[in-house]
């Protein structure tokens, strides 16, 4: 039987696949730390830090301005996306994705992702 | 809240062996200093009167206030630095921030009472070194007061947990 961990990865390995303009993917804590890495390179701990921090500013900014729970943050380099997905206040999944990505297939398989980790997370 | 700044005061005591070296000797000089206590905080408040932010914060309960702070001098010559002292003091850092009394504050009076401390106690060099670790002890803990109030506010205005702060702070 499958671990957690193991599950986890599943997920994010068939959302990387879905499309080549998923970069990389992750899966970090509220306390911005790594649960799941398949982002690439080697700034794991920073890249959770930061996503995590984020993730609760976003969640501080829909709440202030009253428009509903958070769900997602869409940030756009000059070279590459991050998007960043509430999972049930539990945890955020994080995506990088290529400069001009097809953002309407990014978002349903990402949304997709985020679904399956809420169900497990 | 106040788990870092306890460990912190901890830390410091065992550093200088504080226990074992300084704690004894506090008692024996409670009554020299406090000799001086009325004319320290007189001092002390009549300096204080001469700054504009800080003659604001006091009006009107000086007379009050001079009774805390001997008070307050007085607890540091009492021999027992345990668990409680802690949390004595740190609740009169707690008091200092709810009444927005800026650290700075704190910094003047503790070097304040260093320079009176090495005064009274100048034939005694043993004696003015317990008293002036008890002033950075306290010290320790009153700015650690304001410290854990500023990253609990960051934490309530930004929605970062605590140890997530901490982490990002590791990066820089």
């Amino acid at each position: 039987m499958a671990t957690k961990q193991e599950k986890i990865n599943a997920i994010l390995n068939e959302l990387k696949m879905a499309t080549s303009d998923i970069k990389g993917a992750g899966v970090i804590s509220p306390d911005g730390m790594m649960i799941a890495d398949q982002l690439g390179g080697n700034q794991g701990d920073a890249a959770a830090a930061m996503g995590a921090a984020l993730g609760s500013l976003a969640k501080r900014v829909t709440d202030t301005l009253k428009v509903g729970d958070f769900q997602e943050v869409n940030i756009r380099g000059a070279n590459a996306g991050i998007l960043l997905f509430d999972i049930e206040h539990r945890a955020s999944l994080i995506v990088i994705v290529n400069q001009g990505a097809n953002l309407g297939l990014v978002l349903l398989e990402a949304r997709q992702a985020q679904s399956q980790l809420g169900q497990m997370i | 809240m106040s788990e870092t700044t306890k460990n912190n005061f901890n830390r410091a005591k065992a550093f200088c062996n504080f226990d074992a070296v300084y704690a004894p000797l506090l008692p024996t000089i409670k009554d020299v200093v406090m000799k001086h206590g009325d004319e320290i905080t007189n001092t002390f408040y009549a300096e204080l009167a001469n700054d504009e932010v800080a003659a604001a914060i006091v009006s009107g309960r000086v007379e009050q206030l001079k009774v805390t702070h001997k008070q307050w001098m007085e607890e540091l010559f009492n021999g027992e630095y345990g668990d409680a002292y802690f949390a004595q003091r740190y609740k009169i850092g707690e008091t200092h921030v709810r009444a927005k009394i800026e650290p700075y504050f704190v910094e003047v009076i503790t070097s304040f009472l260093r320079r009176k401390f090495a005064e009274v106690l100048s034939d005694n060099p043993k004696a003015l070194e317990a008293a002036l670790t008890i002033l950075d002890l306290d010290a320790i803990i009153i700015i650690g007061a304001y410290h854990e109030d500023r990253m609990k506010r960051m934490s309530e205005v930004t929605g970062m947990n605590q140890a997530l702060l901490e982490r990002l702070m590791s990066f820089g």
